[in-house]
This record gives C-alpha cells, sequence and structure tokens, in this order.
C-alpha cells in the first residue's frame, strides 16, 4: 500500500476529529461559563414542570344535531411539585380548605412519585366558593394550584342514560385488559353504553403545556404547548324529542299504575321497565330507554361514595340496561310467532275456526283460556285480536308435541337471538341471547304440554331490544334489521368518518300471505271496537286513532308477583314506518300498563300530540282490560 | 523476555486512557443511578456496571492476544453470524421503549446489533483490504456500500436508526483510509443527507410517509426546534441544557446534581449520562472526559498508521471512526448542536453489550499495536 497516502489521511481524519471537538469544547464553553448564571438560576429551583391538558369529549347529538352530552369546564385543585418535598404545613393548610382527611392527600402524592414534573390532582370539580378561598390563600399554599379540566355533561340528565352510558376514572382491572392496553392510569374512560363502545372516538388526544413556574410553583410562561385535540362526536338515531315524550310519558303512566289511579286493580310494583322504538325499514333506533335509570352526570367527577352505594345496592339496579339486557316472558306478544309457525305449515289458513268454549283439555290436564267463557268461534284474525288462548292451544296441537317448528320461527324473527346492536368493545358482551323454551331447555324431558304453554308465550324470556327486531320484521315483509344507534361518527371540524348503512342480519322467510294475516289480526286487536266477541284487547286506545296501529298486547306470568305487560306493535299498519317496543316490570295488563304509552309515542311521531290523551279504562266496554 | 516486550509493544498510554474512562464511567454511574434502587438496593446498577467493567477488561486482554490477522481468515463465518444474529433478534427479539434490540439469556440482556459494529469492521476491512488503493471508480464502492447496508437494514427494522448511522460513519472512515477518491465519497453522502433532509421536510410539509415513528423523528428534528414535542424530546432536551449548564465551571459535585437528583433528567445513566457529568463535574470534568476521549483517537490513528498490513489498518481505522461518531454525537445531541439518535457515550453509559463491545475494540487495537512494523533499532 501507498505508505505516505494513508498517513495524508488519516492526518486529515484526525485534522477533522480535533475540529469537531473544539466545537463541542466551545459549545460547553458557551453552555458553562456564558450562560452559567441563566442555567443556574433555572436549575436551583428548576422552574420547568409540564402541564397535562385532557382532550374534551366528542359531542353526542341526536338524529337532528340537538345536542346530548358535551363538556363544561370545572377547576380541580393540584400539587405543582417542587425542589423540595411538599411541608406538613401545606398539607394541613389545603386538607382544612377542602375538608379532606390529610392522609388522602398524601396517598395522591405517593401515587404520583413515577411522574415527578407533573402536578397531582387532588380533588376535581370544586365549587366557586372552593376557588376563592384557595386564591385568596395563595400565599400560603405555595406549589398549590388550579387547573381548568373539561368535565362530562349530559345535557339532559338521565335522558337516555342507559344508552349514552357514563364515564369515570379507569379501574385497575381495565388498565390490564387487552382492549385498553394503550391507556394510562388517572385516564377517564366510558364505563357503559356509548360512552364505553365508542370511547376511542370520542377520548380525543390530551396535551399538555411545558411552563416555567415561580418558586411557589405557579406558572409564570409557558415554553411550548401541544394543545389537546377534541375527540370525534356522535351523531344519533335517536329523536331526542321522541325519547323525552317518550320516557316522561312512561314514568308519568307507571305511576297511575302503581297508584292504581282510574284502574280497576293497583299494580304497586311496576316501578321498572324498556321500552324501544325503531324505524322498521333501517333498524335505526329513534328511542330507548330502561327503567328505573339513573344520572349519568354524577359519575364524571368521581362518584360521591353515598350516591354509589345507593346505585349499587338498589334491588331494582339502575345502571342495568334492561333494553338489551332484561330477559322477559313474552306471553301472548309471541302468538305471531306460533301463527307463523302454524300458517306457513300448513295447519291452519283463513278460514279454519276453533270454539273457545274457555277451556282447553290435553291429556289429564285442562288448559284455560285467560277469558271466562272463552271467545267462541274464533278464526286467526280473532284469535289474534282477542289474543285467544284456545286457539294457540289447537295450532301447538296441530304442530306436534315437540316445539321445533316454534323454535324455528322465534329465531327466524330474531327471537332468543343477539341482536347484533353494536354497543359492546371487544371482550364484552352488552346484550343478552334470550331464552326459548325446548331449545335452552327441555331436551329429552320435553313434555306435550309444554309446547301449549310455549305457543302462548310462556317458559320463553327475550329481551326488548329482540322484541323490537320482531316487531319491525313483521312489519317491513319479514326483514331482520340490526338496531343500529349511532347514524355518523363525525370529527370536530365536521368531517364525516363514518356513516350509517342498514344491515340485514337476516330474512323470517314468512310468505307474504302469512303477514298478512298477522297485521289483520294486530289491526283488529288495535283497532276493531266491535265484534261478535267484543272488541280486541287494545282497541280501546287506537279505535279512533287517526294512524291505523297494529298492535299486540302481552300480559306474561312471571310469579312471584304481578304480571309483565307487554305491548308490541307497528304504524302505519298499510306501510309501516315505526315499530313500538313496550315493557313494564309487573305492570299487570299490557293493554293498561304498557300500550298507552306506545299510543304516546305515535302521538309524537306522527305528530298528532296536540290532543287528547288516552282515555282510562273506566271510560270504555267492560271487556278491554284483558290479557 | 515477554515482560520486556509487553513493557515495549503494549500500547500504555492507550490502556490508561481507557482505564481512566472505565474508572470515570464507575463513578459516574454511581451518581447518576443512586436514585434508582432496585429492590431497595440503590448501587443495583453500580454493582451491575462494575461487574461489566471487570468482564471488559478480561475481553480486551483475551482480544489483544489473539493474533487480528487470523480474524481476516474468519471474516466470511463474522459477517454470516452476525447477520443470522440481527434477524434473530428482529424476529423473536424483546421491546424495550419501542424498540426490539435485545435478546435475553436469563436475566441478562444481550444487544446484537452492539456486537454488530466489530464484527462488521473485521469484515469490512477484510473485504476492503483486498481491494486496497483500487477503489478508484464510482462503482468500487458498490461492494462496500452492499457488505454494510444489509446489516444496517436489519438493525433499521428494529428500529435503531443511531446504531445504523455508526455504520455509516465506519464505512466513511474506512473507505476514505482504504483509498477511494474523496469527491466519491462526498457525492454519495452530501446526496444522501440532502436526500435524508429532503425526505423529512417533505414528510413534515406535505405528510409524505416516512420509515420513522413519530417519536423518532422528533428526537432528530428537536435540536433545530425545541418546541416541536415540548411534553417529551422537547423537555429532555431542555432538562438536559439547564443540567449542563448549571454545573458551571467546577460542577456542583458528584451526588449533589439537583437535575439528576430530582429525575428531571432523562435517560440519565445511559444516552443522557454527559448531562451528569456536565451537572456535577462542570466544565473541567467535561474537558477532562473530551481529552481523555482525544487521547483514544490520537492512539488509534497512530496505530492505523504504524500497522504491518492495509488489514490491521482498517480494522483500527474503522475502531477509531467508531468511537469518533459515538463521542461526538452522543456529547454533541446532550448539548443540543445535533439530533437525538440514542448513541450512548462509549465507557461511561450504562449498558453492558456496549461496554463490552466498546473493550473488544480497544484489544483489537492493542493487538494491532502489537503486531506492528518494527522500527529497528
Amino acid at each position: 500500500m501507498d505508505k505516505s497516502r494513508v498517513e495524508k489521511r488519516l492526518a486529515v481524519m484526525v485534522l477533522l476529529l480535533v475540529l469537531f471537538f473544539f466545537g463541542l469544547g466551545g459549545r460547553l464553553v458557551y453552555l458553562q461559563v456564558v450562560q452559567a448564571a441563566y442555567f443556574s438560576e433555572i436549575s436551583r429551583q428548576n422552574r420547568i414542570r409540564i402541564l397535562p391538558m385532557t382532550a374534551p369529549r366528542g359531542n353526542i347529538y341526536d338524529r337532528y344535531g340537538q345536542l346530548l352530552a358535551a363538556n363544561r369546564a370545572c377547576f380541580a385543585v393540584s400539587l405543582m411539585p417542587l425542589d423540595d418535598e411538599v411541608t406538613d404545613g401545606t398539607i394541613t393548610e389545603l386538607a382544612s380548605i377542602l375538608g379532606i382527611a390529610e392522609d388522602e392527600i398524601r396517598a395522591k402524592i405517593e401515587k404520583h412519585k413515577n411522574r415527578p414534573f407533573e402536578p397531582v390532582r387532588i380533588v376535581t370539580d370544586i365549587s366557586q366558593e372552593l376557588h376563592t378561598r384557595i386564591v385568596e390563600n395563595r400565599d400560603r399554599l405555595p406549589g398549590v394550584m388550579i387547573e381548568t379540566l373539561p368535565v362530562r355533561e349530559y345535557v339532559h340528565g338521565p335522558l337516555a342514560a342507559h344508552l349514552l352510558g357514563y364515564v369515570s376514572e379507569i379501574s385497575p382491572s381495565e388498565l390490564e385488559a387487552m382492549a385498553w392496553s394503550d391507556y394510562e392510569a388517572g385516564d377517564v374512560i366510558g364505563k357503559a353504553g356509548l360512552e364505553r363502545r365508542y370511547d376511542k372516538e370520542l377520548r380525543g388526544v390530551d396535551g399538555g403545556q411545558q411552563v416555567e413556574v415561580d418558586s411557589t410553583g405557579h406558572p409564570v410562561k409557558v415554553l411550548g404547548e401541544i394543545p389537546a385535540e377534541m375527540g370525534h362526536g356522535l351523531v344519533l338515531t335517536i329523536d331526542a324529542e321522541l325519547q323525552r315524550v317518550a320516557e316522561e310519558f312512561y314514568d308519568k303512566w307507571t305511576e297511575r299504575v302503581r297508584k292504581g289511579e282510574g284502574f280497576a286493580e293497583v299494580f304497586p310494583e311496576a316501578n321498572a321497565g324498556a321500552c324501544v322504538v325503531m324505524k322498521v325499514d333501517t333498524g335505526e333506533v329513534l328511542a330507548m330507554f330502561s327503567r328505573p335509570t339513573y344520572d349519568p352526570t354524577v359519575f364524571a367527577t368521581g362518584v360521591d361514595a353515598a350516591v354509589w352505594r345507593a346505585l349499587s345496592s338498589d334491588p331494582l339496579v339502575p345502571l342495568y340496561d334492561r333494553v338489551l339486557r332484561g330477559r322477559y316472558t313474552p306471553g301472548s306478544t309471541f302468538k305471531m310467532v306460533t301463527a307463523s309457525a302454524a300458517l306457513e305449515a300448513g295447519r291452519t289458513d283463513r278460514s279454519f275456526r276453533v270454539y273457545d268454549s274457555g277451556f282447553y283439555p290435553y291429556g289429564n290436564v285442562v288448559f284455560k283460556c285467560w277469558k271466562q267463557g272463552g271467545h267462541g268461534s274464533v278464526d286467526i284474525v280473532a284469535a289474534l285480536k282477542h289474543s285467544c288462548n284456545t286457539y294457540f292451544y289447537e295450532m301447538a296441537v296441530k304442530l306436534g308435541p315437540k316445539p321445533d317448528a316454534l323454535i324455528d320461527w322465534a329465531e327466524r324473527y330474531g327471537l332468543g337471538v343477539l341482536s347484533g346492536i353494536d354497543l359492546a368493545v371487544p371482550g364484552e358482551t352488552a346484550e343478552a341471547d334470550g331464552i326459548i323454551a325446548g331449545r335452552d331447555y327441555g331436551g329429552s324431558t320435553w313434555q306435550g304440554g309444554q309446547t301449549l304453554q310455549a305457543a302462548i308465550g310462556q317458559g320463553h324470556a327475550f329481551t326488548p331490544i329482540q322484541m323490537a327486531v320482531y316487531a319491525s320484521a313483521l312489519a317491513n315483509g319479514g326483514t331482520r334489521y340490526v338496531p343500529q344507534v349511532v347514524k355518523r361518527v363525525v370529527s370536530p371540524e365536521g368531517d364525516v368518518l363514518w356513516e350509517m348503512e342498514p344491515e340485514v342480519a337476516g330474512t323470517a322467510g314468512a310468505s307474504d300471505d302469512t303477514l298478512a294475516l298477522i297485521r289483520e289480526g294486530m289491526v283488529a286487536c288495535a283497532t276493531e271496537i266491535t265484534g261478535p266477541a267484543g272488541p280486541g284487547t287494545s282497541a280501546w286506545l287506537f279505535y279512533n286513532f287517526p294512524i291505523t296501529v297494529a298492535g299486540k298486547t302481552g300480559t306474561a306470568t312471571a310469579p312471584p308477583g304481578d304480571d309483565h305487560a307487554w305491548y308490541v306493535a307497528y304504524a302505519p299498519a298499510e306501510d309501516p314506518e315505526i315499530a313500538v317496543v313496550v315493557l313494564v316490570e309487573r305492570g299487570g295488563h299490557g293493554s293498561t300498563a304498557a300500550a298507552p304509552v306506545a299510543k304516546a309515542i305515535f302521538e309524537q311521531y306522527f305528530g298528532l300530540n296536540q290532543g287528547a290523551r288516552p282515555r282510562p279504562p273506566s271510560e270504555l266496554p267492560a271487556t278491554s282490560g284483558g290479557d | 523476555m515477554l515482560y520486556r516486550r509487553l513493557l515495549k509493544d503494549v500500547d500504555f498510554t492507550l490502556v490508561i486512557a481507557v482505564v481512566l474512562l472505565l474508572g470515570f464511567g464507575l463513578v459516574i454511574q454511581a451518581s447518576a443511578t443512586a436514585n434508582m434502587p432496585v429492590g431497595g438496593d440503590p448501587w443495583h446498577y453500580t454493582k451491575r456496571h462494575a461487574a461489566y467493567v471487570a468482564v471488559g477488561l478480561v475481553a480486551m486482554v483475551a482480544t489483544m492476544v489473539v493474533d487480528y490477522r487470523s480474524l481476516a481468515r474468519w471474516s466470511k463465518v463474522i459477517y454470516v453470524s452476525n447477520l443470522l444474529m440481527l434477524g434473530a433478534v428482529a424476529v423473536m427479539g424483546r421491546a424495550a421503549m419501542g424498540a426490539q434490540r435485545w435478546f435475553y439469556i436469563g436475566s441478562l440482556s444481550i444487544q446484537p446489533s452492539e456486537f454488530a459494529k466489530v464484527a462488521i469492521i473485521i469484515s469490512l476491512a477484510a473485504h476492503l483490504s483486498r481491494r486496497f488503493d483500487r477503489l478508484h471508480r464510482f462503482t468500487d464502492l458498490a461492494l462496500p456500500f452492499i457488505h454494510v447496508g444489509v446489516p444496517v437494514t436489519l438493525i433499521m427494522t428494529q428500529p435503531d436508526l443511531g446504531t445504523s448511522l455508526v455504520f455509516s460513519a465506519v464505512l466513511l472512515g474506512m473507505l476514505f483510509i482504504a483509498g477511494a477518491r474523496w469527491t466519491h465519497l462526498a457525492a454519495v453522502y452530501g446526496s444522501a443527507l440532502a436526500a435524508a433532509v429532503t425526505w423529512v421536510i417533505l414528510h413534515l410539509e406535505y405528510g409524505i410517509w416516512i420509515p420513522l415513528k413519530t417519536y423518532q423523528l422528533n428526537r432528530l428534528i428537536v435540536f433545530a426546534n425545541p418546541n416541536i414535542d415540548p411534553l417529551g424530546a422537547g423537555y429532555h432536551i431542555k432538562q438536559a441544557l439547564v443540567a449542563i449548564g448549571s454545573g458551571h465551571f467546577l460542577g456542583k459535585g458528584l451526588f449533589t446534581g439537583t437535575q439528576s437528583r430530582l429525575k428531571f433528567l432523562p435517560m440519565q445513566h445511559t444516552d443522557f449520562v454527559f448531562a451528569v457529568v456536565g451537572e456535577e463535574l462542570g466544565f473541567v470534568g467535561a474537558l477532562v472526559l473530551l481529552t481523555l476521549f482525544l487521547v483514544i483517537i490520537w492512539r488509534g490513528v497512530r496505530i492505523a498508521a504504524e500497522a504491518k498490513d492495509p488489514f490491521g489498518t482498517l480494522v483500527a481505522t474503522g475502531v477509531v471512526s467508531m468511537f469518533a461518531f459515538h463521542v461526538l454525537v452522543n456529547v454533541g445531541m446532550t448539548v443540543s448542536i445535533m439530533p437525538i439518535t440514542g448513541i450512548p457515550l462509549p465507557f461511561i453509559s450504562n449498558g453492558g453489550s456496549a461496554l463490552l463491545t466498546n473493550c473488544i475494540a480497544v484489544g483489537l487495537l492493542l493487538g494491532i499495536h502489537y503486531r506492528r512494523r518494527k522500527i529497528t533499532f
């Protein structure tokens, strides 16, 4: 090799490197000699801190843009870490002003040790008075600062509480779950409903400020900032006005049912239930609610212990969403399933009649119709109109001792199967699947008599959302739509990030003739005030209603205690738009406890609600209050 | 006889400089990690570092004793097994701080990309020594670039930007000494730098795709704009400057640096350890440290010049390039005149694989010096 060239190049290399080292040395001179005083001053009490800024959650709107969930500003008291540990004096002073234990403050400081340059939040959402007192005592409270944070606010209080859900601080078990792997301790997270299902969309991106603080820990200069980004908004399929009218009427009406005002009977336990209103040709949910309810706002800033105890120990479990999880015996609302099974199997038709004497002997047991003395000679339309049990006992016998046809047709209409409503995060379930007699129990011990019971809707248990899918399928020609509650996801800038499309879960496969006969029976039930066996079971409500309603009452035996009241309906019968499902636990009778709520909903939906409210049953022909 | 030869042929200046650096590192580690107790033991990291120093010294002597020329014969084996190690870590390594660089053997973590530095220096030196002074055409550079490009690509996937850059610096130094035209090197490295800068700017302005994670990108550009990431790298860099600047001329004294005591400093025992030096030992301490590094570089270059064969010259050049790049980029980022790329400070930063690699590299220098061209007298 060319030795002199190599040595020359090595010399160049050394020269360059020495030059670079001199550059570093020069920089050190600048930092440690020229600027030393400035940096010493900053370091003397390290004055740079990070103030995290919580992103506001995305807004939630109803389908017409009415605000349902937003944010409000609240004050939080925090301790800015100083050079030295927070003094006992400060802790004592602060504890007495806030009215909390000193140990509580110490525990919070201890928990925060791994983030030494961020403030420790002591109390969130303090009152204006407290805010003033802290500001006045600022000099005696070194390191204590007040932050302004966005807090979730539900504009209409408890309206649609179960659907919207609520937010609260993430729990230790959630921190370990896969679904929330990118969350940190202290984050606020959706705990139920849409807040949970869409938490990742709603939560936004937290920001923060790098600030210089003075010797008492108060920020004096912002050195850098990452603005918090608000979360995406949700536009729901919900019609807030319809939801409000439905909820208010439901509460008012069930109070009457409990007190027995204007009724022949009193049902004092009628204080829980559910309601769903759904568009029959898309699956969009216009209103849904569960009773009893709660105010989701109380959770946003850390729920008060007493409030939490009351909520969690209430035997009626207000936090439980009965629309999706409550399972109730359908009673007579199941009869359209039995009718479909019998018609499709050719076991009956338009002209086939059954004579109902009020009794139906089977084996060595006598089954009864709900009406003493029976309905006389009834065809399928009259059987649905009067909810005649005897007719459907006969259908059960004709379908054979095994319940297979009933199971099949229940599932075809979406009963006893998950509706598919998108309200759960991965790894969790939002809805219950329900029970079909003979499918989920029975098996080899099944007795023929149980088929008779199953045919009139006893022995099953379905959720209100399943009933809404069922009612919609009866209305729209047999299509099962997946119920949906979110119409659009929109960015804070207004860009549409996701748009709902109707989703078909399947079709029932019932013929047009079958569905037409069932409709005729349901219309008769809701509107025919006359006839050989008297009025339809809900005709007292809709006989003079400007819109033709197709409905079916249900009074489900649910021992021990009073019967559950159901009403399942759609309207207008000629060209259906919405399906309504109302359930009143222990309401006594579908006709009197549940159906009037449906009427209020139809009045609101069709714009008829300036006029009369439903008249109490005492003004009506004597036979109306039946099954 | 052997004793006298040792006295004459071992480069004691280099040995003393390295031993002083190791001692310096041990003291700084003790101070920087005293507030990071593990299982109640404040000396956990210090003890571990001391163990690595001991192992490193043994490795250094062992490497010196082996005749470096035999390594040229084994270069292909070294190169291929190195690629296998890097491939394995890409597939099954454990991720730390978003990067996948480590192998775990029991509780011991091994970082193959550190050892890859020595492996590539040896194999590239073997490759270039066969083409010494025959690198005049531009196309002659293709093979050396592929030689280094393959392992660098594997390391980039970990992702480890800093180590990848070390390789390009080593390649530059070795090609320069092996006789490549400086115009060619300037063209290649200049255009690569220009392309990288353009890419980053296009990404920032127009959002085009870039093979970097956001945190890596922020760290790269934060020295130019400390406000880019005020809660992450921007905060770290400011705290490091405050630490160094407040150290003044003589420093705050060992174990008394408030910046590091209060954990205001990021990664104070690894990548940002120089900030602790600056804070606690001041300008004087920092200057002593830099001088010790300059001694190593100076001895390394002399050893390259006196080597018996082109292979020795090239290995020594590679080692010098590696050390120089590490020191300049690490200190440069700590004093905020260079991008943060996550390169440790040789002999000082905590990290066993790096310490061992550096000791082996010094062992290579000592071995080359031991077998240098003898000046007859």
